[in-house]
């Protein structure tokens, strides 16, 4: 395979490379006969990302050895991918030309970039592995779908601090709600709570056919929203529900990224017990671990959540899984109707509990950042077409934050003395409540 | 603010611009201590490693507003610390009406070296010990012996030394009469690099190349060598047959004078690990 990239177009290849590190460590490389794949996943198969470049983006591509077809994927280190586009700065100014090579049972990748000041730099990036992977979700047909320019998305996101992990985002027939996610182990009146509301004027197209909570990791929604604005296209969304994939997608003409994302699964717990009676001992497992490794740790969070959902649909395709080519199994395109079924069924009460837990913590309920939030409307006003604001009557119920998709609350600890403190509590129901154990300790020595 | 020069002084020097001066210290400033030699012609800092390395900067008599030295001296004193006191006056603020003035004072060995800084009447009078000398290694790449010689442009060497790749232990430059004439390579743990530079654009200014050689130096030690690059105007590289790398930077100065500064690098010989 040989391939030659020039002008711009080096540019959106360098934040190509650059968006695939901060998804994984390794890029898989694989030619076809018309275009170019980059992709990457995550350790902990949580997140997956493919770039494919199509022939007019390149100014030459040649795909030449259609026997060899199999050695020609590789996988390399995104890291010696970096280095090849190390200073950003020297892309616009400096290079001219960049090609592409990857040679049958070649042990190396090769790119060679040509400078305006008659320099070439030949990079040989050492091929780790000849094996590819692929994912297996659906673009298309999901419930909902949005479309939104990346500046819009960039901006909202922008007023989430830096190191946050994980986000919500409620999506309601007319408009949208964005929280920061706090799992259930930390304090909340520790943390800071930031909502964002927008409506559907903000996006290009707006279909919620069913009204959810999705939680997914914001690093990666970071990373394409940075490559999208190269691109400068809208970002399309597709998702279906909590715990099923939310997928990211962003075209031009020559270039297509696709990522996707688990999002957790808040009736994760419930799903649990219902099919509790078949595997009681793996599960009670599972939740007990819960607690410990929620704690930040979004990699081993959104294992879990992959893991429960494997568990859930073992014979469904559509959760994503993803694999290697060379066992990626074919099965069949639709979920079972079953499933689908259940899910529903199971997620509806949860989502109800969320919402009273919520109204009774009201306390906490202000304490938004309301500095952040106004700049959001600011800046929503600012660029504001036709879209309504929210009227101050309909701005009550914006204002509550919700609290975030809980997850089980640790039972035992408060199911100890719960009798205790209800009013139909009888002490003397008790069977042996007069006997008495020892006896008070008198003052007389 | 003057100096009486009774003659006690071996050296006194007057310099009315200490940016050039601290540009070209921090250039050489990969060891604490550093030799100055002051003779006639200015004064020469040398800096020195292991034997394998050195580097000297120059500063030409024509830079300094005042020079007046009774006899050739030779003192060691302690870089950081000098590059530390000029500094402390922040350097960066000059302007050419705002000049931080310096003076140099040396009374003979044994004697602490004298700096005087001034700026709007702000002075900082430091005393640096000075230690004697050591001796100062001859790389010795007369005319004859130089195998190939490049001079040009720094320009065109800035990109390069920013991207190497620094997870690669060595650098090797192949200079040769033949294609690819030119290029300089390294080999890291993330892949391999090679760079192809042009031997007849405007940028290159003389390209005499006798005959192939490759060598491999240390990159730690061509990092250093490529300090000078960002702020110099060009820059001359010779080898000679045992693969010795001379760099020579050109720096010139606001008032047109040219200050150089020499690098040599040794290259690494019988390196077998690498061979493969």
């Amino acid at each position: 395979m040989k391939c030659v990239v020039s002008g711009g177009n080096i540019k959106i290849l360098a934040r190509a490379i650059q968006m695939l590190s901060k998804i994984g460590e390794e890029m898989f490389v694989q030619p076809q006969e018309d275009s170019l794949s980059f992709r990457s996943v995550n350790g902990s198969n949580s997140s997956f990302a493919d770039i494919t470049f199509h022939e007019n983006y390149f100014s030459y591509y040649a795909y030449e050895d259609l026997d060899e077809s199999d050695s020609l994927k590789c996988k390399i280190l995104i890291r010696s991918a970096l280095t090849v586009f190390k200073i950003p700065s020297l892309i616009n100014k400096q290079i001219e030309t960049c090609h592409i090579q990857l040679d049958a049972n070649s042990t190396n990748l090769c790119f060679i970039l040509k400078y305006k000041n008659n320099i070439i730099k030949t990079h040989l990036l050492p091929i780790l592995d000849c094996e590819t992977i692929r994912a297996n979700y659906k673009k298309e047909g999901t419930v909902n779908h949005l479309c939104i320019q990346p500046r819009v998305l960039n901006d909202v996101v922008q007023n989430f601090q830096q190191n946050l992990l994980e986000i919500t985002i409620e999506v309601l027939k007319d408009k949208i709600l964005l929280r920061n996610y706090i799992d259930e182990t930390s304090n909340l009146s520790n943390e800071t709570r930031t909502q964002l509301v927008f409506g559907m004027g903000e996006f290009d197209e707006y279909k919620i056919n069913s009204n959810t909570t999705i939680t997914f990791c914001l690093k990666e929604l970071r990373a394409i929203l940075h490559f999208a604005e190269i691109l400068a296209q809208p970002i399309h969304i597709h998702f279906d529900c909590a715990g099923r994939p939310i997928v990211f997608i962003c075209k031009t003409l020559g270039v297509e990224s696709n990522l996707v994302l688990a999002t957790l699964n808040p009736d994760d717990d419930l799903g649990s017990q219902s099919t509790t009676h078949t595997r009681p001992n793996s599960v009670l497992k599972n939740s007990a671990k819960k607690p410990t490794k929620a704690k930040g740790k979004i990699k081993s969070l959104s294992k879990t959540v992959f893991g429960k959902l494997a568990n859930k649909y073992p014979t469904n395709t559509n959760t994503e899984k993803i694999e290697s080519s060379d066992k990626i199994s074919n099965a069949s395109e639709t979920s079972s109707p079953n499933n689908n079924n259940k899910f529903n069924a199971t997620n509806s009460p949860r989502v109800n509990s969320a919402k009273v837990i919520a109204s009774n913590s009201n306390t906490n309920k202000r304490e938004n950042d309301n500095s952040s939030k106004q700049n959001a409307f600011s800046s929503l006003l600012k660029r504001k077409s036709n879209q309504e604001i929210h009227s101050p009557d309909g701005g009550d119920k914006d204002d509550l934050v919700q609290n975030s998709p809980p997850k089980q609350p640790s039972k035992k600890a408060k199911l100890i003395f719960k009798k205790c403190f209800q009013t139909t509590f009888n002490p003397e129901s008790l069977p042996g409540y007069n006997n008495i154990e020892v006896e008070d300790s008198g003052e007389s020595d | 603010m003057s100096i009486i020069n009774d003659g006690e002084y071996k050296l006194t020097a007057k310099l009315g611009n200490v940016k050039i001066v601290l540009q070209l210290l921090k250039a050489v400033n990969f060891k604490e201590y550093a030799t100055f030699c002051v003779s006639a012609n200015g004064m020469k800092i040398t800096v020195e490693e292991a034997k394998c390395m050195q580097a000297s900067a120059y500063i030409p008599v024509q830079l300094f507003e005042e020079f007046i030295l009774t006899e050739d001296v030779i003192f060691r004193i302690c870089l950081d610390s000098l590059i530390e006191t000029l500094s402390m006056l922040g350097y960066r603020l000059y302007t050419p009406d705002n000049p931080i003035l310096l003076h140099i004072l040396y009374k003979r060995v044994g004697y602490p070296v004298g700096i005087l800084i001034e700026r709007n009447g702000i002075v900082v009078d430091c005393s640096l010990k000075s230690y004697d000398p050591d001796e100062i290694l001859d790389f010795d790449l007369d005319p004859e012996a130089v195998v190939n010689k490049v001079l040009l442009q720094s320009e065109l060497l800035k990109d390069i030394f920013a991207e190497l790749d620094n997870s690669s232990i060595y650098l090797e430059l192949l200079l040769s009469p033949k294609s690819p004439y030119f290029m300089i390579s390294t080999k890291g743990t993330i892949g391999e690099c090679h760079i192809e530079l042009p031997h007849n654009t405007e940028l290159i200014e003389t390209f005499q190349c006798k005959k192939e050689s490759k060598s491999k130096y240390l990159l730690k030690h061509m990092g250093r060598a490529m300090k000078a690059v960002p702020f110099s105007n060009k820059v001359s590289l010779r080898t000679n047959e045992a693969g010795i790398l001379c760099f020579q930077y050109m720096i010139k100065t606001d008032n047109d004078v040219n200050c150089f500064i020499e690098y040599y690098v040794s290259p690494v010989i019988n390196d077998d690990d690498d061979d493969d």
